[in-house]
């Protein structure tokens, strides 16, 4: 069997195009190949989704992406090849994300409301812990740069309310539209452009030192 | 060193997050843009900003294993829904005319809970009926009996009115006109 990973858009009248929805014709009549096909050629591209809506984190992500993935074939008999199927998966996929995060912040409420507010006062796994070893090919310099980056992002963006950083995240990391958060998030267009101001301000506040290094 | 002008902020914002479409507001702004200095460096560091959030969010890779490891779970996931299904479907087809059962017992029984005095006379009323109506039964068996000592009572009152015209013994209105045994006791 073999394995195809690239995620990029494919053109919807090339070769590859026709190739894809014959697999997406054979996934819906429940041929295990073509399922697993699709899961491989898109697999990247929703665990991004999921770790850029998880806050980074990367084992959330990947379980977010398993989920996101699953919502995907469930609703695969709903595509109807108007759009792109990397565009129809790729709404499929923050929506299931932003289920799962809401659905686990829920959960984290109910059961463990001390932890979760810790996670919200910005108390998460501290990425400068996971710089790769030397050795590994990466200069420690930028490693430890790049980590010193992703914490200070994640603590801006977890001073950030819920829905700005939503908001946010959907635009700046998914580059979505505003009327596509808008649909998204069930929010008024006006509404989506003022938290998504507000929380462009906040950020620049919190990294203003990376801008002006 | 020059600032980026306040009151072009929101064309600031808009420009960088890629959603200044209005045509007449955008020529606006490039020409604002081309006379201020702040605005232009204010705009440079809020890509630059965005850039590093991008830089920040990009995901780390997943090894051959993690790869694999999601694929084959989801491909189980997929298989196990898709085995749950049709049992899920038969499951729902035996479902079915158990409730629709279930559903005319409970109309039968609010009928006849409905009609239940319509249909049991008092000799079909059961044991626990009897039982219940066992103290009424009594009161109406005795009831000309009842008459009956109260007629007594009214003519005991009318024969022993005395001839003097004097009002009967008011002390024992119970025992009024009555004679009285060995013992004292009262008796019509």
């Amino acid at each position: 069997m073999s394995s195809v990973n690239c995620a990029q858009p494919l053109p919807q009248d090339s070769p590859a195009a026709a190739d894809e929805m014959e697999l997406i014709r054979r996934a819906r009549g429940n041929d295990p190949w073509a399922a697993d096909q699709l899961v491989r050629r898109y697999q990247k591209k929703v665990y991004g989704i999921a770790f850029q809506l998880c806050c980074f984190d990367a084992e959330e992500a990947r379980d977010t992406a398993q989920e996101a993935l699953l919502q995907v074939f469930r609703n695969l008999g709903q595509f109807e090849g108007r759009s792109r199927f990397s565009t129809w998966l790729h709404r499929i996929a923050v929506n299931a994300c932003l289920d799962a995060r809401r659905r686990r912040r829920r959960w984290f409420r109910m059961i463990l409301p001390r932890r979760t507010e810790r996670r919200d006062e910005g108390d998460p796994e501290d990425p400068l812990d996971n710089i790769p070893a030397p050795g590994d090919g990466m200069d420690p310099v930028s490693s430890l740069s790049s980590a010193e980056l992703k914490r200070d992002v994640m603590g801006a963006l977890r001073g950030l309310s819920e829905h700005q950083r939503t908001v946010f995240q959907l635009k700046v990391l998914q580059e979505m539209s505003i009327p596509e958060i808008a649909a998204v998030t069930g929010m008024a267009e006006g509404t989506v452009k003022s938290h998504l101001f507000r929380a462009t301000q906040s950020v620049r506040g919190q990294l203003r030192q990376w801008v002006e290094r | 060193m020059e600032k980026a002008c306040r009151n072009q902020n929101e064309a600031l914002m808009l420009d960088v997050l890629g959603e200044l479409h209005d045509s007449r507001m955008r020529s606006e702004w490039e020409g604002h843009l081309r006379a201020c200095g702040g605005c232009r460096r204010e705009r440079a560091r809020m890509l630059q900003l965005l850039g590093k959030v991008r830089e920040a969010g990009m995901p780390p890779e997943l090894s051959a294993t993690q790869v694999d490891a999601m694929a084959g779970a989801v491909g189980w996931r997929l298989r196990n829904e898709r085995l749950a299904r049709p049992q899920e479907t038969n499951r729902r087809r035996r479902l079915i005319p158990a409730l629709a059962a279930a559903c005319a017992l409970l109309v039968v029984v609010a009928f006849g809970y409905r009609f239940k005095d319509r249909w049991t006379g008092p000799e079909g009323s059961g044991e626990i009926s009897a039982e219940l109506h066992a103290q009424d039964l009594d009161v109406i068996k005795h009831l000309d009996l009842l008459k009956d000592m109260d007629t007594i009572e009214k003519l005991i009152h009318v024969v022993d009115l005395p001839s003097n015209g004097q009002a009967p013994d008011q002390t024992a209105p119970e025992t009024q006109g009555m004679h009285r045994d060995d013992m004292g006791k009262a008796y019509a």
